[in-house]
């Protein structure tokens, strides 16, 4: 069950960017993916999504082969919540959200009322029902960032891949979001599969953590064992402290600035 | 979900509303011009040809049915499914480049016809009569089309940035050619720029017949793929993430809007700022969900380009080309749009 990957390669022109990656990845699980700026994180996930295809190795998911699954059956299986998003025409988020339930309406038939009734809950969970009638092209980053995100629950998928999917919020609707991410792992055991740049909220929320580094995987496990300094001075090159922290129940990380303790910069 | 529009009308009374202006509009302009014809007697010689009652003609001056039904009606139809078939082909081309001021010439289609145009007015090309021109602007928008599609693609993917610039590319390049073939041209040289400028004179019931087919298909295509559309219209990458099959169905939708500017621009010349305008005006009116935005822009376009032409040929003392008149109009309107978005992403 879940994602196999065995052995994926993949590279733009003479660049490789993923090599020989392998990994599983199983439902009821938050897996996070860190690493430094173009390690490759978001080839993977166009692959996992389908978008890009491995040049040798495979990629499975529920036993088959993603190649076997047809766009629908896909988009019944895997939503994504893009980094970037260009929406230049002035649909209602309404609309928005509804296009989620795209692949579960078919050709010239108008939306069921169970499509409509989730277009609703997942507006109320994301607290975004009150623009309802709004225009998406006259919202915020951070605000269509949670259109997006609303629209990929509407799909009703089970796995939700996040790409940097909270890098425009602010710290309520960044929790907010990666809470209902939470519950949709804790309670309906789907899957969820996060690229982060924080690894502090990394911290918070994954059971598992995949670090990634020149297209490689150079550490992956529980959170627990491998959200560690020697990791995170292996992939960023950054020094850095790992510790538990009882108030948020998790580990967390701290830096240094380049500030020695008298206030000079160091050289 | 809501189905009526910004004034609070249904989608299917707001159609069918601007289906009624399309007609009073085709009624009252054919008997308009030097032979003045009542909208009565407009109708009445127009039923007597559908269903074969001479005894409607009754009455009638007996020059009328011949001004109506064969000097009138050819350029009036051809007019107004020209206008329709450039509205509905600038929609798609939004919704496809991302780009709300993309238009059905946008990739140097308008270009290519004018080359081949060109070429066979130059060259006097005297196989195909009278349809030698249109064959030759046809082939040229095609060939142009397919050169644009193969400069872009790249990986089996088409991207959007990628074809503005291959139209671009080509279009100026095509553009040189046109200026050299005039320059050569000698006498024939205003010929060509008569071409150039749009006419909807002398149509026959062949150019109606032709356009309106490759229309009306165009127009089934769209509406088959305008919920993926819309998808498309919000980021490629996520409407692929939405069971949308983005590269075929762009490729489709690129190439239809294409094949209907192409058979446009062949039998009318180049009539700017239709597409564009019009689907602007009715994303207003409609919003910009597809299935809505396409039967709008396709009448309202083809009352719009249909009154542009009336203007010219019967309200106006001498008859102006009318590609002229759309820019006159339309070219404004595009700066006005321009400066709108500016001062929206200003305040974005």
């Amino acid at each position: 069950m879940g994602f196999e990957i065995n052995r994926i390669r993949f590279s733009y022109g003479n660049n490789m960017v993923l090599h020989d990656l392998s990994i599983k990845m199983e439902p009821g699980r938050f897996y996070g993916i860190v690493g430094p700026n173009g390690c490759g994180k978001t080839t993977l996930l166009d692959i996992l999504v389908r978008d890009k295809k491995p040049e040798s190795g495979t990629v499975r998911y529920n036993g088959k082969g993603l190649g076997e699954y047809t766009r629908k059956d896909m988009a019944r299986s895997i939503a994504l919540v893009p980094q970037d998003f260009y929406i230049h025409f002035p649909f209602t988020l309404e609309e928005i959200i509804l296009m989620g339930r795209h692949p579960y309406i078919s050709r010239f038939s108008s939306p069921s009322a169970d499509d409509l009734e989730i277009v609703s809950a997942v507006m109320a969970e994301t607290g975004i029902e009150r623009f309802a009638r709004r225009y998406v092209t006259d919202l915020s980053g951070g605000e269509k960032q949670r259109v997006v995100f609303a629209r990929a629950l509407a799909q009703d998928t089970p796995v939700l891949i996040l790409d940097e999917a909270t890098s425009n919020l602010d710290i309520k609707y960044t929790l907010d979001l990666l809470n209902i991410a939470e519950s949709r792992v804790r309670i309906e055991g789907k899957t969820v599969i996060a690229v982060m740049q924080n690894l502090n909220l990394a911290a918070l929320y994954c059971d598992y953590l995949i670090f990634m580094k020149k297209g490689k995987m150079v550490a992956h496990g529980d959170i627990d064992k491998v959200l560690n300094e020697q990791n995170i001075q292996t992939v960023f090159g950054v020094e850095s402290k790992v510790h538990f922290e009882p108030y948020s129940n998790s580990k967390r990380v701290v830096f240094k600035s380049g500030r020695d303790t008298e206030g000079q910069v160091s050289q | 979900m809501k189905n009526g529009n910004r004034f609070g009308l249904s989608v299917g009374a707001q159609t069918f509303l601007l289906a009624v202006v399309l007609c009073t509009v085709i009624v009252a302009s054919t008997g308009m011009g030097y032979i003045k014809i009542s909208p009565i007697e407009v109708l009445r010689i127009i039923a007597s040809k559908v269903c074969g009652h001479e005894r409607l003609l009754d009455g009638i001056n007996h020059i009328f049915p011949y001004v109506v039904v064969d000097v009138r009606l050819p350029r009036i139809l051809t007019a107004a499914i020209v206008g329709g078939g450039l509205s509905i082909a600038g929609t798609i081309f939004q919704g496809i480049l991302l780009n709300p001021l993309a238009d059905p010439y946008t990739l140097g289609i308008s270009a290519g016809a004018a080359f081949g145009a060109s070429i066979a007015l130059l060259l006097n090309v005297g196989f195909l009569g009278i349809y030698a021109v249109p064959f030759f602007a046809f082939v040229g928008a095609v060939a142009t089309l397919f050169v644009v599609l193969y400069l872009s693609s790249f990986n089996g993917q088409v991207s959007s940035n990628n074809l503005i610039l291959s139209g671009i590319i080509v279009a100026a390049i095509l553009s040189a050619g046109i200026s050299f073939i005039k320059y050569v041209a000698d006498e024939q040289v205003s010929v060509i720029i008569f071409w150039l400028m749009g006419s909807f004179g002398s149509k026959t019931w062949v150019d109606v017949f032709l356009t309106s087919l490759f229309v009306l298909i165009g127009f089934f295509v769209f509406v088959f793929f305008a919920r993926d559309l819309n998808i498309m219209s919000t980021g490629n990458r996520s409407a692929a993430s939405l069971g949308v099959e983005t590269n075929r169905i762009r490729v489709i939708l690129l190439v239809t809007a294409s094949l209907i500017t192409a058979v446009c621009v062949s039998v009318s010349g180049i009539i700017g700022f239709v597409g564009l305008i019009v689907p602007h005006l009715m994303r207003f009116l409609v919003g910009p969900d597809n299935r809505k935005l396409l039967p709008a822009s396709a009448l309202a376009g083809a009352t719009l380009l249909l009154c542009a032409d009336t203007i010219t040929r019967a309200v106006l003392p001498t008859e102006i080309p009318i590609g002229v008149l759309t820019a006159l109009i339309g070219g404004p309107f595009f700066c006005y749009i321009f400066r709108q978005r500016q001062i929206a992403r200003m305040m974005g």
